[in-house]
């Protein structure tokens, strides 16, 4: 069945379609790694005083909040078979964005403890909403075949948006930046929900194309491989999720890592993160459309292991950090950012994506989120030096590098290798 | 083979994860700013690319520094040589240098009440070197250059024929892919030597894989001949030259295209780099030609 419009046009549309999805995934990832991971630490800790601990803890139950509400919703998405009405996702949409939008203008209004508990767990439970929605509209406009390179911009705009931003963390500042671009998706979310147009009406349809509807790890039957392979590749996310946040988590404390990188005043070190992460989401993108997924994450755990080997050795010196070590990164953090954007929609047809976006993103991105959240705190609490810290992650790093290629190599031993398979 | 290059990699990653703390003593400052606090006794090589190095009054440094850029400002104490070929030497009054300082372009200024066992001011450096050779000599060497690279060429493809084609092919077919995984291996391959070479117990392992890197990149100047050989096919018109030859007439034809490439402004070096690792990545997903690579869409997961 064709849902396109007839010839070219059609595909101009379905173009259009992309970017404009592209742009309003970029923005959401943005308003989450600015204004959620960086702007609310910022006001548990300076606006309101709190101490590190206590922003870590809220923000872990900040996490569970989400993931919690993105199993559910998913599961009743899914259920109900809304994962496959496009008008009422986009309606959905909408109103997840505006409660965000007015969670966002009210932000500065909170200055208790208290106040910043009940505005996360609003939070919480509208980013929880967001993610199946969102997610499931990958189906509505991109392309089987272009999921790789989709999420590759996603990923570049957002990482190269947030290092051209200003370097000021405050809450003001990222509260201010998100309610510029706020109702610009408002208006674009509210003219995909209501508004009659051969386009958006083309929009709709998509999924109805196997080009569209059926992921690329879905079997040409149409069933798909749930749970056990589904299961394996979340519990890959996970460790990916997992090792970045723990690591990440203790660099944050450390301001001469943060100041020589992502907080630098100087606006070409800045450009430089930013282009790093562009070039990782176009390799990332390479990676995910053209070789096997097992090249991929071996990359990913790779430059994760040799990242923090970097620092590890460079905290044991004195000085300020090289370059290099944010760089690559930003790299690893960048090829990861991908895969999360492109796989949940390639193993989920419009009816299931509901659900197995929300299992994917909850259970890898913020199921990892909190726990390495909670085992980074017990460690600065337990007095154990950055060193320690960076040491034990890079031990993880290089062991789930190490059983990668164990994995690799005996799955390989066991089978014969496809020759129509691209894999290094 | 296999398991001989994966007992390899695990020996190499194995030992570089450990860190080897204590087991090295060198220190290499390409930038940011680093200090040496009164009472603080640093005894390691240091090497100075960039960046700023401070022995404050009271601090030690035990070791020879070697300088070819940034600013050292001593004020405390150096038990070694320092040898500045570049950069910029500043000498506190209470500053000892206990060795010699050798300066051949640095900038050296020093305080009165500096101490300095040996001073050796302004190496004369051999400034006709520096002039650019006449342009017949300038092109009588990129003669014999492209000479030699074609005949490398030449004799790498009468012995190795077909992996040098798959890795040709591989490099027509998916250039996209293959500058994706060649950047992405070049990054990690430089980090990862960087690294080994600090822990000094893997040094000569760096250096061997450095030489094989190195090797791999000349390597790509044949594969981009390779690939190239059919254009080179077509000036020989009704004679049928063998692969061997026309590679080799290629690889000297890309060779200099890629000399003249290096000359453009601003964009010469990092096209450069595009080109030197997009070749790269067309030998890695080939294994150096061992087996062809053909990208395929509908994978397993996992």
């Amino acid at each position: 069945m064709d849902a396109r419009l007839p010839g070219k046009k059609g595909w101009l549309v379905t173009g259009f379609g992309l970017l404009l999805f592209s742009g309003m995934m970029a923005a959401g990832y943005l308003y989450n790694v600015t204004f959620i991971q960086l702007g609310l630490t910022d006001l548990g800790e300076r606006v309101l005083s709190l101490s590190p601990t206590a922003v870590a803890t809220r923000m872990a139950g900040f996490a569970v909040v989400t993931c919690t509400v993105a199993l559910v919703f998913g599961w009743w998405m899914t259920r109900s078979g809304r994962g496959a009405d496009f008008r009422w996702k986009a309606k959905a949409a909408l109103a997840v964005l505006s409660v965000q939008a007015l969670l966002t203008a009210c932000v500065l209004a909170v200055d208790s403890a208290g106040e910043m508990s009940a505005w996360l767990l609003a939070a919480g439970a509208a980013m929880g909403a967001a993610v199946p929605v969102t997610f499931a509209l990958t189906v509505d406009f991109v392309p089987v075949a272009a999921r790789g390179w989709t999420a590759g911009l996603i990923t570049a705009t957002a990482y190269l948006s947030a290092n051209l931003l200003p370097a000021d963390w405050r809450i003001e500042v990222l509260a201010k930046d998100m309610l510029i671009l706020m109702p610009l998706g408002l208006l674009l979310t509210a003219g995909l929900a209501f508004v009659r147009h051969p386009w958006i009406d083309q929009w709709a349809n998509q999924h109805r194309d196997p080009s569209f509807g059926r992921g690329r790890y879905l079997p040409s039957a149409g069933h798909s491989r749930f749970p056990l392979r589904l299961l394996a590749v979340i519990a890959i996310m996970f460790a990916a999720f997992f090792i970045d946040s723990l690591g990440f988590l203790r660099l944050l404390d450390s301001p001469t890592h943060m100041l020589s990188a992502w907080q630098s005043n100087e606006p070409g070190v800045r450009l430089a993160l930013g282009g790093v992460h562009v070039l990782g989401a176009a390799i990332g993108a390479v990676f995910y459309s053209y070789l096997d997924d097992k090249t991929l994450y071996l990359s990913i755990f790779g430059l994760f292991g040799l990242t923090h080997l970097l620092y590890t050795m460079a905290a044991r010196s004195t000085g300020t950090p090289a370059l290099a070590m944010p760089m690559l990164y930003a790299l690893a953090v960048s090829m990861y950012t991908v895969v999360t954007f492109a796989l949940w929609a390639d193993v989920s047809t419009p009816k299931t994506i509901g659900v197995r976006a929300a299992v994917g993103v909850a259970l890898s991105g913020w199921t990892a989120t909190f726990l390495s959240t909670a085992l980074a705190l017990r460690w600065i609490e337990a007095g154990l030096p950055l060193t320690r810290h960076l040491q034990w992650v890079d031990a993880g790093a290089v062991l789930l590098f190490l059983s990668m290629i164990l994995v690799i190599y005996f799955a390989r031993s066991a089978s014969p290798v496809n020759p129509k398979r691209g894999h290094i | 083979m296999k398991r001989i290059a994966l007992l390899f990699l695990f020996a190499a990653i194995a030992v570089t994860a450990c860190g080897a703390k204590d087991h090295y003593s060198g220190t290499l400052i390409t930038d940011g700013d680093h200090r040496i606090e009164a009472g603080q006794t640093l005894e390691t090589v240091t090497v100075m690319l960039g960046g700023r190095l401070v022995i404050e009054d009271g601090g030690r440094l035990i070791g020879s520094i070697l300088m070819l850029g940034g600013d050292l400002t001593v004020n405390g104490t150096v038990i070694g040589d320092v040898s500045a070929a570049a950069g910029a030497v500043r000498l506190g009054p209470d500053s000892t240098i206990d060795g010699t300082l050798l300066s051949a372009d640095a900038e050296v200024s020093q305080s009165d009440g500096a101490v300095v066992d040996n001073f050796v001011d302004r190496v004369e450096t051999d400034l006709d070197a520096n002039r650019p050779a006449p342009w017949w000599q300038q092109a009588l060497t990129l003669a014999i250059q492209l000479a030699i690279r074609a005949a490398i060429a030449y004799g790498l493809l009468l012995l190795l024929p077909r992996p040098l084609d798959r890795a040709a092919e591989t490099l027509r077919r998916y250039p996209h892919i293959a500058a994706a995984v060649g950047v992405l291996a070049a990054i990690v391959i430089l980090v990862l030597l960087v690294q080994m070479a600090f822990t000094v117990v893997l040094i000569p392992v760096s250096v061997g894989l450095g030489v094989l890197f190195v090797g791999a990149l000349w390597l790509t100047n044949v594969v981009y001949g390779t690939a190239l050989a059919p254009l080179a096919h077509k000036l020989f018109r009704d004679k049928r030259p063998s692969l061997a030859t026309s590679g080799a007439l290629a690889t000297a034809g890309f060779a200099l295209v890629f000399e003249l490439l290096g000359r453009l402004p601003l964009a010469g070096a990092p096209l450069q780099l595009l080109v030197v690792t997009t070749g790269l990545g067309a030998l890695i997903l080939t294994r150096f030609g061992l087996r062809a690579y053909v990208a395929a869409p509908d994978r397993d997961l996992l």
